[in-house]
Parts: structure tokens; C-alpha cells; sequence
């Protein structure tokens, strides 16, 4: 929300280009419309896995089983509990993920493998920094640090974002966040381009309409403005939440009851804001707990535990999901994807647990997704010590890259600005 | 550092006031008027008399709520609820002093989230640890928590041994808790393992709620730090004295003298603004990080360095802090002396408005006892967000939460916060005349003077009838001959809920 840059951009451009501001963004509103149209409708939804998710346990590579079997035996899952699917690609589902793995057997479940980037960074905030802001401090501009990845593409699609929008009255706004995901991710150069709330009652008794106070320059005198500036832009989009969730209830019998699986919560109401016409082309949601370093399987049954239920929602939640989105004929739109701001150990702790890693597996699921394996598996060492880490083989800004390539249509030297240090190669993982 | 010379007026008192404690009372303001500087630092930075805040839990058996006594440990469990009201219930009832604050910034500092041990004793233990430190030595309570039982509980402290080494500790310990991961800050991963293997050998015992060292499971091989700590060796020790090797760590850390930086930014942080430049790093960072390590990490002369400076005091920087939900809460609470009411009949009566306040702040994002990660709340250290973190979360809920303590047909008998309007303006020099008390009420809750729009909407608001006619000053002359008549104080009571229906969900009442 910083509008002071908005602003000094706004005057300034027309006088460094020369030309008149109309006649800019009229050509960038024909540009708009040819690269986009196919790709108008299409819906990413983000699921972060808060706490560093242990990806060799959720995605267990087959191949190198029995190297697992060594260094991780007090949490390694039974091979004869590996839910295999028919064309194994050489790994297995955590037996917590059987929704998961039907998906995957009907095509609609990829895994890429071995996602990371040179240098990890074992902090969960730092971790969790990179993977939002795709900024890991070789050769981006500052403005990167600061900003998510997503923001920044939105602003390509939202140019001068807030003035003007929303367009049309029960247009959504660019992004919405649902529970505590941070900010960072959907903020742009010049504001934030998403809208967060954890359920509809927050908006029940929003601020009346502040008479204006004249605007004061200290520091509480702008934040008294970005404050009425905020009630006023999140109350633009309000009546078009709201009747977007009344347009379309929930059809899928598949949810668990409210509250007993909180991301299933959060993907219900994203289910039927985009089953309403929100017309809201990301959406973020988010599950917490998987800072797994004690206690992540069950004393007696290492298919049982912390990790274990965190799978288990994870999939009950997703195949909910896609169920009611296939009953509102929208399946086809709409992309998930997942992301942790690291793996863990290769080697398990005492505690029955693991601590900070490196590389993680992205899943993703929907209709349109090409293929269902993408990447190396993970190739461990031998004897693997306590501190040895996987190395990666996918970056994570080239997945990136790849999504907004293949799923947004979004032309190269656009991807190059907002993901300037993504290596070059673009996986190829929707049907054309 | 340049200490402010200028005036000391109203503005400057109030916004010391502001940021010390929460919110201002009429009768916290009579008290340090005529004070000088110097006489509301002595009396603010004075933590010495304030008591341990009583622990409650509630007797299953026989209904009621009891004073918990530290005794005795026949109680294993003291409730959440119980946590929630001995957090709230001192901050509610605070001294005039920055203590309730600093125990805030501790545990926003020294995380650990109840839902770890799901025990009350351990929690409460922890916040103890917090408030007999509160103004004291920072070195000190850093080896303490340390080893405190709910500390070992929530980063894994108990399962970190000899054979198997857990370091979650030992990263945040530095990441966190010390040094940070600014520029000046260049420890290692294997730094983090050296660590993590001299605090092996601690447990915690449950039927003592203790921490204990075994020195079986201690690691008694010499550990040594990379160059940033000068290659420094932490020699193995074997048998009880295993324990003192954590003393020569903390040491160790607290040798660097960004741990001392790295502090201090977080005080600016808490107390002045989220912004940190390179001006500010110079001119107050470095000055009262020098201030900080010379008497070995005592932390009230640097906060009384950082309350007194000339910086401190720059106009620019009055209410330049977003209020969190604790703030807002407590300072509410306050303002319109929300006490517990003793004479409710219910055992559980007394603790109902702490109880509700705890629980309305934790659902506008900010949990006692709960910072969401182990790096407190967004609010406090993402950048760029910082304080603003709070609008994308909070903002609902305040409207929400002011629209139910004002309103005149309550719904929800449970939800028993109500605000005693009419006592409020009561307590006012001139509540007969609207433009003063609507005045003077502004001057005391919000940090910033509203602009003249928002100030006449409020007095239209004082002047609309509902339905017995008349101005604000004629309505409540006739209302104090008669106060027992039922239209007329209707009537006022309805004036006075839309005045504060919006006076306090104005964006000046949301900055301190």
C-alpha cells in the first residue's frame, strides 16, 4: 500500500515517455487483450505448507528406499504402507495421502521433484521470504526484497492498481488471501494487490464512511490516511465477495464438517468465490504446523502422528476442493499449487523428528496439467550424515516462470522482469 | 546521544504516556501533569514495586475460580482461560510504569506459544521469567529462558542429546533471541551445531514442572566456533558441571557486539517507529547499542536513554505506530475503566471482562500466549509491512468488537464487555457543553488531533435527536435534574452510542 511511489510514478511517466497517459495505456490495453484472452478466465490457487514441509516423507522416492531405511528410522514409513501408484515413476504417496494419489491416477496431480535454489537459507522467515518474494539477493532489483512474485505479475495485469479498480462493480480484487498468509507475497511495486480475511463475518460491520481529515505529513498523519485509503478500497470489493459467495454454495459433499480441518475451511470459501464469478485470478490459503523437529510420527506407528494428519487434511482438503469445483463446472480453470519455504533433513533427529532442510516437491493438481512427474528424483548419498542435504535439480523461480508461461500466458520479457534471476529453462507442464 | 530539551508540554507527556503504558487515563494524566521529564522517567522506568500478578484456574469440582498457590502442585493443570486472565488481568490493572509493556516485548522477543506444553503452570512459569527480568538484565534472562521448561518444551531443548542433537534451539537462540540475521550478524551453520550440542543434556521433568540437567545425555566433546566467534572453543565438561558450559555460551554470543544492535533495534522497533535507516542507525542505533553493552546488557538505562532523547520527542514521529489488538484492547479498557466486577454473582463472574477482552483480541489477531511463529507477530519484523501488517488483519474486527460494547440491545449475554458511556463523560470537565467534552475527549484518546470535518460530524452526532428534541446541552441539562427519567436517558445513551460508534473507529483512534 505505499501510494507515495504510485503517485511519483503517475506524474512522472507521461512526461519521460512524452506522450499523453491515454494513449499509453490504450496500447497496453490492446496488448492486453491479445495476450490474454485465452487465459482470462484461468484461476492459481496457492496452498503454502508452513513450517518446511518433510517432503521425503510425503513424496517418498522408491529407488533410494533403503537408504531412508538407515537414516531415518525412527519416522521412515513401511514400505508395505507406501501408497504406490499403478505407474510409479519410482516413488510413493505418504499413506496419509490416498485422495492424493487417486488424483494423481487420474491425471490430475503432478509432482515436480527436487525444487530449490543454490544457497539454501535454513530460517524459516528468510526460507519463507525467498520462496514469497522469489529475491534471493544475485543480481534483482531491491524493489524484489520487498515485493512477492505474485504482486508483481498482478501489476502487469492491474497496471496502476488501486486508481480505477475495481473495473466493474462485483469484480474481485487481484488477489485474495485467505487465514494467516503474509502479504508479502501479493504485493507489488507500487501496492498491494491482494485482499486478506479469514471468513465473510469480518466484513459484517466494516468502518463507517470517515468524514476526510485533511491529510498531515508526520508519519501517524499518513498512516491515518493509508488507513482511510484501505476501508475504503477493501469496502469496493465487499458487495462483490459477498454476492459472489451467495451466487454459488458449496456442492461437494466431500468437505469435513467446519473447523475440524481449517485449510479445507479455506478452500471451501475460495470454492465458491470463484464458483460465484469473483473473477479473482489468485488466491492464496495456507496450513500451519509443519515445523516438524519432535513428534512428527506417533511413537508406536510411524504412518500415524503430527505429520501424518497434516497430510491427511492436506488431502481430504484438496480432493474436496476439486470435487466442488467439478460440480460447478469450473475444474478446468483453476490450477493448485503448493509451497514450503523448505524441506527437511535427510537423516531423522531422536526426537522422532527432522530439522531445517533444503529441497522440497512442488504438487500441483488440476485438469490441465500435462504430465504427472516433473524432475529428477531426489538423488540422496549413500551414507547420508545428519547434516547432508539434497541438492536440488528444479529451481524454484523457474516453476514459477513456468506457471505464469503456461498457465497465464504471460509473454518472456515479462516474465524476465519480475523473475529476472529464473534460469531460463521452462518446464513444460500443461496441455496445450 | 542528545537528550530533548525542548518544552514539555501536553504533547510531549501524553506521547511518552502513549508509548509507555496503555492508553491514558484522565487520572494517569492528572498525576504526571507538573511532572518534568526526568520525575515521568523515574516514576515509568520504576518496575521494582509491581507486584506478581495473582494466577487464577478454575476448581472443576467446586465451580469457582481460585487464586493458584505455588506451593503446591496438587493442580496439574491450570486452564488456558486462567493464562489468559493472569495475562490480561495485570495489564488491565497496571501500574503506572513501562512494565506491562516490557513483559510484552519479552514474550513477543522470547517467544513460546502455550499450545506446546497445553499446561498452564508451564506457561505461567514462563511469564514469571518474563516479569522478574522485565527491566533488568538482558544477559540474565537470556540464560534463563534458556532453560526454562516452557522454552525447552517449545523449541525441542528436552530431545536435544549427546547421541542425538536437536538444533532448533540453538538456531533461534542466535537467529532470534541474540544477534539476527542482519549484516553485522555472521555465524554459521556449523556454528548452530556447535551450539545445539552444548545445550544437550537438558529435560523437563513433569511431575516437578522443572527443568533438570542430566549430564548422561550431555555432549562432553570441546566445541568449536567458526571465526565470527574468533574460533572460540567451548571446552567439554563432564558430570553437573556440563551445565556451566551454556554460561560460557550466552557469554559468548553476548560478546558480539551486534547482539547489543540487534536489541536495540528491536526497543526502537517497540518504542519509536518501524523504520530504520541508515540516520537512524547511526544517530540511535550505535549510540545506545554503546549504551547497552557497557553495563553488561542492563536494560533500563537504555531505555531511559532512548525515552529521553531528543529523537524520541520529534513531532514527526507522534502517533506513528499502528495499534495492535493488545493495544487497542487494554488501552480501551482503560479509558473506560473496565474493571472486574466483583459484585457479579456467577463464580466465574470477576474474570469475565479479562476472560472476553483476551479472547476478542486473540480473534483480531493477537493471542496471549500465542505469537503465530516463533518470531512473534508479523506486525513487529516483516518489512516492509511492519505495523501496517495489523491493518490487513485487525481492521475488521475492531469495527466489529466497538459496534457490540456500545450498542444498546446486546444479543450475546456471554459477551458481558459493555462501555459505561455516560459514566465517561461524567468523569469530564464540562459534559454539559458538547464542544468541550467532545474536545477534551479526542485530546485523551487520540494521539493526533482529527481535522475539523470528523469534528463536526461527531457534534452533529451530539445534537441529533432520536426521540426527545433538543441540543446535546439542553438534552443533558434537563437529563442531570431528572436522571431517573427513563426517555431522557434513553435519549442520551443513544447520542452517546453513535458519538462513539465513530469516534472510536476513526482511523486517529487506531494510532498511538
Amino acid at each position: 500500500m505505499n501510494r507515495r511511489t504510485f503517485l511519483k510514478n503517475a506524474s512522472t511517466l507521461p512526461l519521460i515517455w512524452g506522450l499523453p497517459s491515454f494513449a499509453i495505456s490504450h496500447a497496453t490495453f490492446l496488448e492486453h487483450i491479445a495476450l490474454q484472452a485465452p487465459y482470462q478466465d484461468r484461476v492459481l490457487v496457492l496452498i503454502q505448507l508452513e513450517g518446511g514441509n518433510d517432503t521425503l516423507n510425503t513424496i517418498i522416492p522408491l529407488h533410494q528406499y533403503s537408504i531412508l531405511q538407515n537414516v531415518r528410522k525412527n519416522i521412515v514409513i513401511p514400505e508395505n504402507k507406501i501408497l504406490v501408484p499403478e505407474t510409479t515413476n519410482g516413488f510413493g504417496f505418504h499413506p496419509s495421502l490416498a485422495g492424493l494419489r487417486q488424483l494423481y491416477e487420474d491425471k490430475q496431480l503432478s509432482v515436480v521433484h527436487g525444487v530449490g535454489y543454490p544457497d539454501p537459507d535454513f530460517s524459516h522467515f528468510k526460507g519463507t521470504d525467498i520462496k514469497m518474494t522469489a529475491y534471493v539477493g544475485t543480481g534483482e532489483s531491491s524493489d524484489h526484497c520487498l515485493t512477492g512474485w505474485v504482486g508483481r505479475y498482478l501489476e502487469t495485469r492491474y497496471e496502476d492498481y488501486p486508481m480505477g479498480f475495481p473495473k466493474n462493480p462485483g469484480d474481485g480484487p487481484p488477489a485474495v488471501r485467505i487465514g494467516k498468509v503474509s502479504p508479502k507475497i501479493t504485493s507489488g511495486i507500487n501496492a498491494d494487490l491482494g485482499i486478506g480475511f479469514n471468513n465473510l463475518s469480518d466484513f459484517e460491520n466494516l468502518a463507517p464512511d470517515f468524514p476526510n481529515s485533511p491529510a498531515v505529513s508526520t508519519l501517524g498523519g499518513r498512516h491515518v490516511s493509508d488507513i482511510m485509503s484501505l476501508v475504503k478500497q477493501v469496502k469496493l470489493y465487499v458487495p462483490g465477495i459477498t454476492s459472489a459467495v451467495g451466487r454459488q454454495k458449496n456442492l461437494s459433499k466431500l468437505y469435513p464438517a467446519p473447523k475440524k480441518n481449517l485449510l479445507a475451511d479455506q478452500l471451501r470459501l475460495v470454492a465458491s468465490l470463484i464458483g460465484g464469478d469473483l473473477r479473482s485470478p489468485v488466491y492464496i490459503v495456507n496450513q500451519t504446523g509443519y515445523d516438524t523437529h519432535g513428534d512428527q510420527v506417533a511413537r508406536t506407528d510411524t504412518t500415524k502422528g503430527l505429520h501424518a494428519d497434516l497430510l491427511s487434511d492436506l488431502s481430504e482438503a484438496i480432493v474436496a476442493f476439486q470435487d466442488d469445483l467439478r460440480l460447478m463446472g469450473k475444474l478446468d480453470n483453476v490450477l493448485g499449487m503448493t509451497f514450503s519455504e523448505f524441506g527437511r533433513r535427510i537423516a531423522s533427529n531422536e526426537s522422532r523428528g527432522t530439522d531445517h532442510g533444503t529441497v522440497e516437491a512442488v504438487i500441483m493438481f488440476g485438469t490441465r496439467l500435462q504430465k504427472n512427474f516433473v524432475g529428477d528424483l531426489p538423488v540422496l548419498p549413500d551414507k547420508p550424515t545428519i547434516n547432508d542435504n539434497m541438492t536440488h535439480h528444479t529451481d524454484f523461480r523457474a516453476v514459477y516462470a513456468s506457471v505464469l508461461k503456461g498457465w497465464f500466458g504471460l509473454p518472456e520479457e515479462k516474465i524476465r522482469t519480475i523473475l529476472p534471476t529464473a534460469p531460463a529453462e521452462r518446464l513444460d507442464l500443461f496441455i496445450p | 546521544m542528545k537528550k530533548y530539551e525542548g518544552p514539555w508540554t501536553d504533547t510531549q507527556l501524553k506521547h511518552l504516556l502513549r508509548r509507555t503504558l496503555f492508553g491514558i487515563t484522565p487520572e494517569d494524566y492528572r498525576f504526571f501533569r507538573g511532572k518534568t521529564m526526568d520525575q515521568c522517567l523515574d516514576i515509568l522506568l520504576d518496575t521494582s514495586a509491581n507486584p506478581f500478578p495473582p494466577v487464577y484456574f478454575e476448581d472443576q469440582r467446586t465451580e469457582t475460580i481460585k487464586e493458584y498457590k505455588w506451593d503446591h502442585h496438587n493442580e496439574k493443570f491450570i486452564m488456558f482461560t486462567a493464562v489468559l486472565i493472569s495475562c490480561f488481568m495485570p495489564m488491565m490493572h497496571q501500574q503506572r510504569n513501562i512494565g506491562e509493556r516490557m513483559v510484552l516485548f519479552w514474550h513477543n522477543h522470547f517467544v513460546t506459544r502455550y499450545q506446546t506444553t497445553q499446561s498452564g503452570v508451564y506457561t505461567m512459569q514462563y511469564f514469571m521469567l518474563l516479569r522478574k527480568h522485565v527491566t533488568g538484565n538482558f544477559k540474565q534472562l537470556l540464560r534463563e529462558i534458556t532453560t526454562n521448561a516452557q522454552m525447552l518444551l517449545f523449541l525441542d531443548g528436552n530431545k536435544n542429546s549427546k547421541n542425538a542433537p536437536n538444533e532448533n534451539y540453538a538456531r533461534e537462540l542466535q537467529e532470534l533471541f541474540s544477534l539476527g540475521k542482519g549484516p553485522g550478524s555472521r555465524y554459521t551453520e556449523a556454528d548452530v551445531q556447535a551450539a545445539a550440542k552444548v545445550l544437550t543434556g537438558w529435560i523437563v521433568d513433569h511431575e516437578s514442572f522443572a527443568a533438570r540437567f542430566d549430564p548422561d545425555i550431555h555432549d562432553i566433546t570441546d566445541k568449536t566456533f567458526s571465526s565470527f566467534y574468533h574460533d572460540h572453543v567451548i571446552k567439554g565438561k563432564a558430570g553437573p558441571e556440563g551445565q556451566t558450559e551454556i554460561d560460557e555460551l550466552v557469554d559468548m554470543i553476548c560478546r558480539q557486539p551486534e547482539v547489543s544492535r540487534f536489541m536495540c533495534r528491536k526497543l526502537y522497533r517497540w518504542f519509536v517507529n518501524s523504520n530504520i535507516d541508515a540516520q537512524v542507525e547511526k544517530k540511535i542505533i550505535s549510540p545506545l547499542a554503546d549504551i547497552f553493552i557497557r553495563p553488561d546488557y542492563e536494560v533500563k538505562p537504555v531505555l531511559h536513554a532512548l525515552l529521553s532523547s531528543d529523537f524520541f520527542y520529534n513531532s514527526d514521529l507522534i502517533g506513528g505506530i499502528i495499534k495492535s489488538p493488545i493495544d487497542f484492547m487494554i488501552a480501551l479498557l482503560r479509558e473506560f475503566d473496565l474493571k472486574n466486577d466483583e459484585t457479579d454473582p456467577e463464580p466465574t463472574g470477576p474474570m469475565k471482562v479479562p476472560f472476553w477482552a483476551a479472547v476478542s483480541a486473540g480473534r483480531m489477531g493477537q493471542e496471549i500466549g500465542s505469537p503465530p511463529t516463533v518470531a512473534g507477530w508479523p506486525a513487529y519484523y516483516e518489512d516492509p509491512l511492519f505495523d501496517k501488517e495489523w491493518l490487513t488483519s485487525g481492521i475488521f474486527g475492531q469495527a466489529v468488537w466497538i459496534d457490540k460494547v456500545t450498542t444498546l440491545d446486546r444479543t450475546n449475554p456471554e459477551e458481558t464487555i459493555h462501555l459505561d458511556l455516560i459514566s465517561f463523560v461524567k468523569a469530564l470537565s464540562n459534559p454539559a457543553d458538547s464542544i468541550q467534552w467532545l474536545a477534551e475527549t479526542t485530546d485523551l484518546l487520540y494521539a493526533l488531533p482529527p481535522g475539523e470535518a470528523p469534528m463536526k460530524y461527531l457534534q452533529k452526532l451530539a445534537d441529533t435527536s432520536h426521540e426527545c428534541k433538543g441540543s446535546w446541552n439542553e438534552v443533558w441539562a434537563k437529563y442531570i435534574l431528572a436522571p431517573e427519567n427513563e426517555a431522557l436517558s434513553t435519549e442520551i445513551k443513544k447520542r452517546l452510542r453513535d458519538i462513539f460508534q465513530n469516534l472510536l473507529t476513526y482511523p486517529e483512534y487506531k494510532i498511538r
